[in-house]
C-alpha cells in the first residue's frame, strides 16, 4: 500500500452542506426566538468558512491497493 | 532405424500428456463453436472447428463468459489433454467470442439472460453519495483513462480518498482481475463510499471483459455503489448497464460524481448573503414587532389613565354632594354646642348657648324654649 499525498483536513461536506440549508431554511422562517437566531446565524457563518477553505485547500490523495488473488502481468 | 519404445496404455497416457504440457504450456485455439451442450449444470461440452478439422474440449460453466450459441467463432484458452478413458479433450481455460458478430451476438445472448433475472432494472439502482469522501478507483494504473479522470477529479474536487487497483483491462486475465478488484475493495475494512470502473474506449475485443457474465454479475454484486465509465464505445456495456450509474467517458465519471469547486463556492457565497439577509430581516421583523407592542402599551396606559381620571372625578362630585357646605349652600344650618354639632334636643336647656352656621355666616344664639322632645 503506497500513500502519494496527504490528505486535507477532512470534513463531511453532504453534512455541513445539508446543516447550511436547515439553517437557512430556519432563519427565513417565523416562530424564531432571537437566541435561537443568532446562534443560527454564527453556526452558518462557520460552516461557510469551514467549506470555503476545505473546497479551496483540500486535496485528493491516492492510495495503491494490491488485490487479494491476481496480479497485474500488463497494461493497456 | 530408432528403437523401438514399448509403453502400458497407462505409461503411453502419462507421456502424451507429459509431452502436451511441454509443448503447449497455454495455448488458444480459435474456432466456430459445434455441438455445444451442458451436464448437469456443471459440465460444458462442444467441438471447436474450422473448414477441416474438429477439436473436443470440455470445462466446467464458471468458464463460460455468458450463454453461447452454435455458429459462434470462439478463443478458447486452455491445455491439450489426453484422459484415460475418455480419450482426447482440450481443457477450458478460458473462453471469448471473437469478431464483431460473434461478439455482439454473446453480448446480446447474456443481455437477454439477464434481463430475465432483473439485474439491469432500474429500482436496483443505489445512489452515489455526492460528493463520495472516498473512491475505489478500478482501472489500468497507465490507461490514459486514468489520467483523464483524476485529472478532471482534481480539476473539480478536493478531499477525497481514492484507493487505486490497477487491473487489465484487456485481455484473457481481464474480467478475473476486475471481478478481484470488485470483491478486493468491498472487502476493505472501510470500505471507499463508490467504485468507480472506468477505461478508453476501444475494439469490441478490447471491451470484451466488459460484456462478461462473470464481471456483469461482480458489479451487480458490489455492496458498494458502482460508477462504470467505459469510453467512446457505439454500444453500451454489460458492465455499465448493470452499474448504479454510467459515464460516457472517464472524464465525465469524475465530472458525475464531484461538483465543480468553483461552482460550489459561488454558491457558498450566494448562501453568505441569504444568511447576512435573513438575519437583518429577522431583525427589522423584531423590531417592528417591538414598535407595535410600545404603540399597544402607550394605548393601554392612556386608555388606564382616563379611566382612573374619569372615576377620580365621579368620585370628586360623589364627595361634593356629601359635603356639609353642600348642605349649607342648599339653606340648612349646622348648630353646635360645646364644640359638638347637636343632632336633637336632648341634652339642651334653655339659657344654653348655641352656635349656629349657615352658608355665609356663624351667629350666636340663646337658647329661650325647648319644646316637643320625643324618645327616640
Amino acid at each position: 500500500m503506497v500513500k502519494t499525498t496527504p490528505i486535507a483536513s477532512k470534513i463531511n461536506y453532504q453534512a455541513l452542506s445539508e446543516e447550511l440549508e436547515t439553517i437557512l431554511n430556519e432563519l427565513q422562517s417565523d416562530n424564531l426566538d432571537i437566541s435561537k437566531a443568532l446562534s443560527s446565524y454564527e453556526r452558518g457563518l462557520v460552516i461557510i468558512k469551514q467549506l470555503e477553505d476545505y473546497i479551496k485547500r483540500a486535496e485528493n490523495s491516492i492510495t495503491t491497493i494490491n488485490s487479494l488473488k491476481t496480479s497485474k502481468k500488463s497494461v493497456k | 532405424m530408432q528403437a523401438e519404445i514399448e509403453l502400458s496404455v497407462s505409461q503411453f497416457v502419462a507421456s502424451v500428456n507429459e509431452t502436451f504440457e511441454f509443448a503447449y504450456p497455454f495455448i488458444s485455439i480459435i474456432g466456430e463453436l459445434s455441438n455445444f451442450r451442458i451436464s448437469k449444470n456443471q459440465w460444458v461440452y462442444f467441438d471447436l472447428k474450422d473448414d477441416l478439422a474438429s477439436v473436443r474440449c470440455f470445462g466446467t460453466v464458471y468458464r463460460l463468459p455468458g450463454p453461447l450459441e452454435d455458429g459462434m467463432l470462439l478463443k478458447v484458452a486452455g491445455n491439450p489433454r489426453l484422459h484415460s478413458q475418455y480419450g482426447f479433450s482440450f481443457n477450458i481455460q478460458s473462453i471469448r467470442p471473437v469478431g464483431e458478430g460473434s461478439i455482439k451476438k454473446a453480448a446480446d445472448l447474456l443481455t437477454e439472460k439477464l434481463t430475465k433475472e432483473g439485474i439491469f432494472d432500474t429500482a436496483r439502482k443505489r445512489l452515489v453519495p455526492y460528493p463520495p469522501q472516498s473512491i475505489g478507483l478500478i482501472t489500468s494504473a497507465q490507461s490514459a483513462a486514468y489520467a483523464d479522470f483524476i485529472k478532471i477529479l482534481n480539476q473539480r474536487w478536493g478531499g477525497i480518498a481514492i484507493s487505486l487497483v490497477d487491473v487489465l483491462v484487456q485481455g484473457e486475465s481481464a474480467p478475473a482481475s476486475i471481478i478481484d478488484a470488485i470483491e478486493t475493495l468491498n472487502q476493505q475494512a472501510e470500505p471507499p463510499e463508490a467504485l468507480v470502473i472506468t477505461r478508453g474506449g476501444g475494439s469490441p475485443e478490447d471491451l470484451w471483459a466488459f460484456n462478461t457474465e462473470q464481471v456483469t454479475r461482480a458489479i451487480a454484486g458490489s455492496r458498494i455503489p458502482t460508477i462504470v465509465a467505459i469510453g467512446h464505445e457505439i454500444d453500451i456495456s454489460l458492465a455499465e448497464r448493470v452499474a448504479d450509474m454510467r459515464a460516457s467517458t472517464p472524464s465525465n465519471a469524475a465530472e458525475l460524481i464531484v461538483p465543480d469547486r468553483n461552482e460550489v463556492l459561488q454558491r457558498l457565497s450566494k448562501q453568505h448573503s441569504i444568511l447576512n439577509q435573513a438575519i437583518k430581516a429577522f431583525f427589522a421583523q423584531l423590531k417592528q414587532r417591538l414598535v407595535y407592542f410600545r404603540e399597544v402599551l402607550d394605548k393601554d396606559i392612556k386608555s388606564m389613565l382616563d379611566q382612573m381620571y374619569e372615576s377620580l372625578a365621579s368620585q370628586k362630585k360623589l364627595l361634593e354632594v356629601l359635603s356639609p357646605n353642600s348642605a349649607l349652600k342648599r339653606g340648612y344650618a349646622i348648630i353646635h354646642y360645646n364644640n359638638k354639632i347637636v343632632s336633637g334636643g336632648g341634652g339642651l336647656s334653655v339659657g344654653n348657648l348655641l352656635q349656629i352656621m349657615v352658608r355665609n355666616a356663624e351667629i350666636h344664639a340663646k337658647i329661650t324654649k325647648i319644646s316637643n322632645i320625643t324618645k327616640e
